[in-house]
């Protein structure tokens, strides 16, 4: 089982989640509210594509939607192993938090 | 809802398209502008903008990586491997870098040299377009001579009747003029005489006064800013007068900046052409030969050869020659520099020796090629590694390739700062003044880096094609048995040797025929011969100057004359004797000389008498003739037949010994010496060869008597020929014998690696060898056999083809030295010792070693 940086995690997630809306805008704004941060483009991209070339991702081209305003959008979406990887983490984040209690912090 | 889309501004579109990634660029691109879209919809285009710039270069680092990762990572392994295997095989990387660092070091002296010389005369902004017109005569016989002399009326009447030229002056140069400004006196400057329309022909830029009337006046004068300091300090030049030989008062008209040393002519000041007329300022008119050149400017675009034609012709019509046929021609002036009308030139000398820095650097690279691919035994593993791991074979010519360059970029590191220790040494040699500070042209620039990529390209090629073809299967599994049956290397070593052996033999003859050019019998005695150039005072006192000298009981004779019998080239076709074929044109070199030439020279008159003060007529009517001349007239007893030369009627009195009044390129031609007792600013000197130092002193104090101003240097007639007349030969013999020993030596480094190497990877049979009984002689013998084998083969392919170049090279000469059978034994035999003592140094120590550490495994 391969092991996945933080920010392929949260790509992996996202693309779940927007399910067909799934292009780099989107997916930056959906790590935008998980962790607070707007990411640069090009480090969504890179491991992104990296993804994409390990075959956890499949893309494809929507032709130019009036609305987008003319140029042609990447759309992702998991393919069956990346959903396997996915269920993988899972596993593995259940298993690291096991048993973790939010310690009350008084100020 | 229907969004307008915003455009990215300009300069960010640009960047955007050169970082992302090319596969996904449309798609990024859209993402960007969508995003920069919604921004200038809600903040407005400013701040989208900014906004926009800040992404980009957010993003920067993410793409850059992207792309260049995996090449950064490869390249990071290749550099790593390259220094690695350069700190492993120390021997061999010393070998390899010191010997290509050699080799490119000369190849850029060289380079330096050759587009110094290139640049000649280029700052003219007519250059193309100026010419110098020279004559070519064509005598009965057959022969011809060219002759870069010209014509007094030439200039003018090329301007009046040739609508193709623009302007044309005529130009001479002269020295030992006095010149003087109240106290400051000096006849040191070197001068041009020209007439006025020469500043708008040549460019020298002006720091003063206009260059296109600067010489109409008749006594005028334009100073370098050197000279001008010389006579003024700081004071303004412009008006004041200069005095020329006590006699002429010109004005200062001009002030030409300094010139540039890259220019054929070289003078301190110039003054009008018609000065030489002064002071009556009348032209001549008649058409005979003198030592004045013309240059003409022609107007855009006109063909040389029909102009050429034309030239003739007019020429023809007012000269009205009938002796001998004359044509013209044009010699542009971007070829005067470096090409000499009588064929060769400098050209010729800058080719033989870029060729010489070529052969030095190509075995350099040799080196670097036989020990890559002997040492590929080292690197087959890794080869086999890297091709089962999924490089393809262009990856390792291309890993392998890249390594040679960086060897080739670390040794010109090297060999920039070995040519800068040397170019001191260099300058002297050739006598120029290259400078550090043409490393910053960009032609040079890209020289060196061409000469880097090329050497690096040329010696790694066959390395990387011959290591990236192993078959991984065999060499991981340790088959790969290389060393011994290379045939290539073979050749490499041979032609290596061959390359230097032509090198010893060529430096060799050339040594040789430098020494027989300065021993040759010249037909008059060149030992203790002193050559005065004399000042203007001296010339005009000559008789007691000549009598203060006599005085010394140390000095045996002197003499003067208007030519130097190193070089005299000038000729004369007005001859006639009685009995000469009416329609045959013939010539003759000449020289007026004073009394006692003939035995201040230690000529030998063979027939009548020498020029005598007993007879008055001598000095207009006697002519004396050399063997040669004597010949060509077809006479059986010269003496008192009738001659007349430049239509002065005279008899023979007396015939002279042949001598050789020319460098030794040229075989002894007729000549005929007239007496002119009063004129001619060459003095000769005979000493005694017993205490030479006083006799020198004694002879530049009486120069000083006669002209205090006097700063001339004394010359041995052998330092005459040295400096003046052989000099190429005297570079081309230091050169080449320098670059010879480099040659050697590198080729020696490439053999001593090489042997190094053959003896490791037969550590093993030299132990069995010893085991049963081989004494160390017999295994040294062993050694040594193949290397000796190579480097007698070597010889015999050197030999003719040292033999064919040197026949070209001593073409040149008339007299040229015995190239003996012997030279080439003896180079050959020296090549081949030397290639001995290389190797047995290896052979000895790896026959010395004891068996037992060699044949014990592990």
């Amino acid at each position: 089982m391969k092991i996945f940086t933080k920010k392929e995690e949260q790509i992996l997630l996202a693309i779940y989640h927007l399910k067909d809306e799934a292009y780099l805008i989107p997916i930056r704004e959906k790590i935008k509210e998980y962790t607070g941060k707007y990411f640069s483009v090009g480090t969504i991209y890179v491991p992104l594509n990296r993804l994409h070339g390990y075959g956890y991702l499949d893309a494809h081209v929507k032709k130019p939607d009036t609305s987008a305003g003319g140029k042609p959008i990447k759309y992702y979406e998991l393919t069956k192993s990346g959903l396997a990887a996915l269920a993988a983490l899972e596993k593995q984040n259940k298993l690291m938090w096991e048993g973790f209690k939010t310690p009350a912090f008084e100020d | 809802m229907k969004k307008a889309q915003a455009r990215i501004p300009g300069l960010a579109s640009w960047l955007l398209r050169y970082v992302l990634p090319k596969q996904d660029y449309v798609y990024l691109n859209g993402n960007f502008a969508d995003m920069y879209t919604y921004r200038a919809q809600a903040e407005g285009r400013f701040k989208a903008g900014i906004w926009i710039w800040g992404e980009i270069i957010k993003s920067l680092p993410g793409f850059m990586y992207a792309s260049l990762y995996w090449r950064i990572t490869m390249f990071k392994n290749y550099f790593i491997i390259t220094l690695r295997n350069i700190r492993k095989h120390t021997l061999h990387s010393i070998i390899n870098i010191v010997g290509l660092s050699i080799g490119m070091a000369v190849c850029l002296l060289i380079f330096l040299w050759v587009q110094d010389e290139f640049g000649y005369d280029r700052f003219h902004v007519n250059k193309d377009d100026i010419s110098q017109v020279y004559s070519e005569m064509l005598y009965t016989g057959g022969d011809s001579q060219i002759n870069m002399g010209s014509y007094y009326p030439l200039a003018k009447v090329l301007k009046e009747e040739c609508p193709e030229v623009r302007e044309a002056v005529r130009y001479e140069s002269a020295s030992g003029l006095l010149l003087s400004y109240g106290e400051k006196q000096f006849t040191n400057d070197a001068v041009g005489l020209a007439d006025p329309a020469f500043f708008d022909i040549f460019s020298f830029p002006f720091a003063q006064g206009n260059p296109s009337t600067a010489l109409t006046e008749n006594y005028s004068i334009v100073l370098s800013e050197k000279m001008a300091k010389k006579y003024f300090g700081n004071d303004d030049p412009i008006g004041k007068t200069i005095t020329l030989l006590n006699d002429f008062d010109l004005q200062v008209t001009g002030v030409m900046q300094d010139l540039p040393t890259q220019s054929s002519f070289q003078f301190d000041c110039v003054m009008p052409y018609a000065l030489k007329f002064a002071p009556n300022f009348k032209e001549p008119e008649h058409w005979g030969g003198n030592p004045l050149n013309t240059y003409i400017l022609m107007h855009k675009d006109i063909d040389r050869p029909p102009l050429e034609q034309k030239i003739t012709a007019i020429v023809e019509k007012h000269a009205q020659w009938e002796t001998a046929k004359v044509t013209f021609h044009l010699h542009s002036l971007t070829k005067k520099h470096l090409y000499s009308p009588h064929g060769g030139g400098l050209i010729q000398t800058l080719l033989i020796f870029f060729a010489i820095a070529l052969f030095v650097l190509l075995i350099a690279c040799i080196n670097f090629m036989n020990l890559s691919t002997a040492k590929a035994t080292t690197r087959a593993k890794e080869v086999g590694v890297r091709k089962v791991i999924g490089a393809r074979k262009i990856d390792l010519i291309r890993q392998f390739i890249g390594e040679s360059l960086m060897i080739s970029f670390i040794t010109l590191v090297i060999a920039v700062f070995l040519m800068a220790a040397f170019l001191p040494s260099f300058n002297e040699l050739l006598g120029k003044q290259l400078s550090l500070r043409l490393l910053l042209t960009p032609v040079v620039v890209l020289g060196f880096l061409g000469i880097a990529l090329f050497t690096g390209a040329f010696a790694g090629a066959y390395p990387a094609l011959y290591l990236s073809a192993f078959q991984p299967g065999s060499t991981i599994k340790g088959l790969i048995r290389s060393g011994s049956k290379s045939s290539l290397r073979k050749i490499l070593v041979v032609v290596q040797f061959s390359l230097t052996i032509i090198m010893i033999i060529s430096t060799v003859v050339l040594f040789r025929q430098m020494g027989f050019v300065m021993s040759k019998d010249l037909g008059f005695d060149r030992e203790n011969l002193v050559v005065v150039q004399m000042s203007q005072q001296m010339q005009e006192r000559f008789e007691p100057f000549r009598n203060d000298l006599l005085n010394n009981p140390q000095i045996r004779g002197v003499t003067r004359s208007l030519q130097g019998p190193w070089n005299i080239g000038s000729t004369v076709s007005a001859v006639d004797w009685d009995g000469k074929p009416p329609d045959e044109s013939v010539s003759m070199h000449w020289d007026y000389v004073g009394y006692d030439y003939f035995t201040t020279f230690g000529m030998e008159i063979i027939k009548g008498r020498a020029f005598s003060k007993d007879y008055s007529t001598d000095q207009k009517e006697a002519f004396i003739v050399n063997e040669e001349a004597v010949k060509m007239m077809g006479m059986q007893s010269p003496v008192g037949k009738r001659l007349s030369v430049f239509r002065n009627e005279g008899q023979i009195i007396g015939v002279v010994k042949n001598f050789l009044f020319q460098p030794l390129y040229h075989e002894v031609k007729p000549f005929v010496f007239m007496l002119r007792p009063f004129s001619g600013s060459l003095g000769f000197v005979r000493i005694r060869p017993e205490n030479i130092s006083g006799t020198l002193d004694y002879t530049t104090n009486t120069m000083k008597k006669f002209d205090p101003t006097s700063q001339a240097d004394l010359l041995f007639f052998n330092d005459v020929l040295t400096n003046y007349i052989y000099t190429t030969e005297r570079q081309a013999r230091k050169i080449a014998g320098y670059f010879t020993l480099l040659a050697l030596l590198i080729s020696s480094l490439g053999l001593f690696g090489l042997a190094a190497f053959m003896a490791e990877r037969r550590t093993k049979e030299i132990g069995i060898r010893k085991v049963v009984g081989a004494s160390i002689k017999e295994v040294v013998f062993m050694l040594s056999r193949d290397f000796t084998k190579w480097v007698l083969l070597s010889n015999i392919i050197a030999w003719p083809v040292a033999y064919f170049v040197m026949k070209k090279l001593l073409e040149r000469y008339a007299y040229r030295t015995h190239i003996g059978l012997e030279i080439f034994v003896l180079s050959g035999l020296a090549a081949l010792l030397i290639a001995l003592l290389t190797v047995s140094y290896q052979a000895i120590k790896a026959a010395r070693a004891n068996p037992a550490d060699s044949l014990r495994y592990e």
